[in-house]
């Protein structure tokens, strides 16, 4: 059969971005495919209300009131990129390397492996990360606002330092709103340090293209079924690609919908492997805890993220990243999270009056290690679910941290504090990659168990939660990827 | 203020009269105006109604199912509290309402949607195309580079596109 490409990827955020350019780079002939748009940095501006309609996906919930008895308790709000680059165009930069710890953890959830068989430890993704932080531009990040600088007296006061993030961004960065894309092009998402330079070497982008399945038949060689194509629409019409090899890189809440609706399930007689798809689900679930101060800090002129408190990161000493100042960029989106003193979002004189003060307030994420106990589903109706309970040992890790975060903000000179509703940037490990078929879905080369010539290269395929912000890992995992897919996998080598 | 265009129906794009109404109420519970609105400004000044019944036009079906089970479930409520109509509740019972719907698994996302809804026709900076006052973003002194000066794209709502053919 003759192909169209050697390669499709879809989905153009930190994996399919990166690994989509370096198998460009590879000579090899690859489509790129994103449901969103493709915009120059001058298109991007802070009309918060426009931004959030064109680049991301409208916000989906957890609905774990089927768990909690009909009570509404604890529901996560899942936000992410629909626009080419991904979550990347419209991420707050933050580039730091998962702890070594983490990948112990991955070999041992699935049996996770390295090219040599063995159990998959750091040293593996080490020269993965010197070369993406490279290829990337990830400096320390010292230009700290006004909200970072009174924070740090604040938590100095409780013997605690604070340290500069490492962050994709050049020294051009004029501090307007990560979240809504970078409007000068200094913050070097998947689009400008991969796609763009991919389209001068002949990579092809198929913006505004939805990919509906993944084109599975039976083969003769290999694994009992391949994939071959994409069928993907367009402007409301239906088209169809082939290429040897197909990447799926939709980002952890897209990937295993691709592939639960290409039928991989039904296809492989409902395999361990395939049953997988959409298991395992972890999202670093975030929260908010906003300070308000009598001086005006306008925090939302700033790189949201610049610095964070690391020390209580691993699980066993605390479980949770601190990361500073974030006041989510624009009013809009801080009236909508902001709680009022009962956990409900907040209505009425109380939120137009915190709002008055919106100049007046810093704020602090808190990220902590919950756990790969979540699921994505298509219910009977066809509905996608998200299911993620928030635990009791997750709850001891956000009061734990909102304390210390109260304290620092009174120690710091802050009026009142505020919480606000969870959230994820951060979903992975749905379709998690492994040598046990009982346990991933993909293998130690993220290569379907039960399908030949398909891949993930997403968050998805994470085994199990990192203790660091995703994108690096992401792009590292990239590079082993597109290593493999060149240099030795039979699949792409000439006929 | 909220000015109700003529229409078939008596509001200006998708609602009919009594959604139209009900929404535009439960706006200004969720933003209401200060003491003097000429100077704080809530939904009812800057005509927040108006940008949901023009967003609601692009609204999947999904999302006008929400909208139509949450509104029910707020006038079954505002009986069952002994009034006819939810404009008569006073602010403490409206905010309870809906609070309510927000601890209740059923209608949580669907009073959130209409919350965001709400939340979108004032702090995005949103006001009806022939409203001069004070918006959001002044009242906030939300401003800086690129904020300032930003000359604000709202063709995507039929209210602007159809007031920009006008002129
Ligand atoms: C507001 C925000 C801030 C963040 N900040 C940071 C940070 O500071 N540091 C950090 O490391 N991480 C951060 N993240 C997370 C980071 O952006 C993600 O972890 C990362 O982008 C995930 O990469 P991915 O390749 O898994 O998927 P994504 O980046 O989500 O890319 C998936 C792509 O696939 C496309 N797609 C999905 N389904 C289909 C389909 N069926 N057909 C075609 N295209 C499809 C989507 O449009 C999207 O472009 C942030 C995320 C957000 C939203």
């Amino acid at each position: 059969m003759s192909y169209d490409y050697d390669v499709i990827v879809v989905g153009s955020g930190a994996g399919g971005g990166s690994v989509a350019y370096k198998l460009t780079k590879a000579g090899l002939k690859v489509a790129l495919l994103d449901t969103g748009s493709a915009y120059n940095s001058d298109q991007f501006n802070r009309f918060e209300l426009d931004a959030i309609r064109k680049l991301w996906w409208k916000p989906q919930w957890t609905t774990n009131f089927e768990l909690n008895g009909g009570k509404s308790v604890d529901e996560i709000n899942l936000g992410g990129g629909r626009v080419v680059g991904g979550g990347t165009t419209i991420f707050t930069a933050v580039a730091h390397r998962a702890p070594n710890e983490n990948f112990d953890d991955w070999s041992n959830a699935t049996g996770l492996k390295n090219e040599n068989s063995e159990p998959f430890s750091y040293r593996d993704v080490e020269s993965h990360y010197d070369r993406v932080e490279g290829e990337t531009g990830v400096r320390k990040y010292t230009d700290w606002d006004l909200g970072v600088q009174r924070l740090k007296e604040g938590y100095s006061k409780l013997g605690i330092e604070i340290e500069a993030v490492n962050a994709y961004i050049d020294q051009n960065c004029d501090h307007n709103g990560c979240i809504f894309g970078c409007p000068t092009g200094s913050k070097k998402g998947s689009l400008l340090s991969y796609i763009i330079p991919g389209i001068y070497d002949g990579l092809t982008l198929y913006q505004n293209s939805f990919v509906e399945e993944v084109l599975i038949r039976k083969s003769s060689s290999g694994k009992p079924l391949e994939a071959y194509g994409v069928k993907y629409s367009n402007n409301g019409e239906i088209k169809q690609i082939t290429a040897k090899i197909v990447i799926v890189s939709a980002g952890a809440l897209q990937t295993p919908q691709l592939l639960l609706k290409s039928k991989i399930r039904e296809l492989a007689d409902y395999s361990g492997s395939s049953m997988r798809i959409g298991e395992n689900m972890a999202v670093n679930t975030n929260t908010f805890v906003f300070g308000k101060f009598k001086e005006t800090l306008n925090n939302w002129l700033i790189h949201p993220l610049s610095a964070h408190v690391t020390e209580f990161s691993l699980e066993k000493n605390g479980g949770f990243i601190l990361e500073m100042s974030e006041i989510m960029d624009g009013p809009l989106g801080f009236s909508e999270v902001i709680l009022d003193n009962d956990s409900r979002p907040m209505i009425g004189k109380e939120l137009t009056n915190a709002l008055k003060h919106y100049k007046n307030m810093a704020g602090v994420l808190i990220a902590i290690h919950d756990h790969n106990d979540g699921r994505i589903f298509i219910d009977e109706g066809g509905n996608v679910k998200y299911h993620k309970p928030v635990t009791g040992s997750d709850r001891d890790k956000f009061s734990r941290a909102r304390k210390l975060v109260d304290e620092a903000f009174y120690a710091a000179g802050a009026e009142e504090t505020y919480g606000a509703i969870y959230i994820s940037h951060h979903p992975q490990g749905t379709c998690a990659a492994g040598e046990d078929r009982n346990k991933s879905v993909v293998d130690s080369n993220l290569e379907s168990h039960d399908v030949g010539r398909l891949f993930a290269c997403d968050a998805s395929v994470f085994p199990s939660i990192i203790d660091a912000n995703p994108s690096l890992t992401i792009y590292a995992m990239a590079d082993i990827l597109a290593d493999y897919l060149a240099k030795r996998c039979g699949y792409l080598k000439p006929q | 203020m909220v000015t109700m265009k003529e229409n078939k129906d008596g509001a200006p794009f998708l609602l009919n009269k009594e959604d139209y109404e009900l929404i535009s109420d439960i706006a200004e519970a969720i933003v209401p105006s200060g003491d003097n609105p000429d100077e704080e400004p809530g939904s009812r000044e800057v005509g927040t109604i108006n940008y949901i019944d023009s967003v609601l036009l692009d609204a999947e079906d999904a999302e006008m199912k929400m909208l139509r089970d949450v509104l029910s479930a707020i006038r079954s409520e505002t009986r069952r509290q002994g009034a006819v109509d939810f404009r008569e509740l006073s602010a403490e019972k409206k905010h309870l309402l809906l609070n309510g719907l927000f601890d209740r698994g059923k209608t949580k996302d669907a009073y959130i949607f209409l919350r965001s809804l709400c939340l979108e026709g004032f702090y995005s900076d949103y006001h009806d195309p022939d409203y001069n006052g004070v918006t959001a973003w002044k009242l906030l002194e939300f401003g800086g580079p690129r904020i300032s000066e930003l000359d604000k794209d709202w063709s995507f709502l039929r209210i602007y596109s159809d007031s920009k053919e006008k002129v």
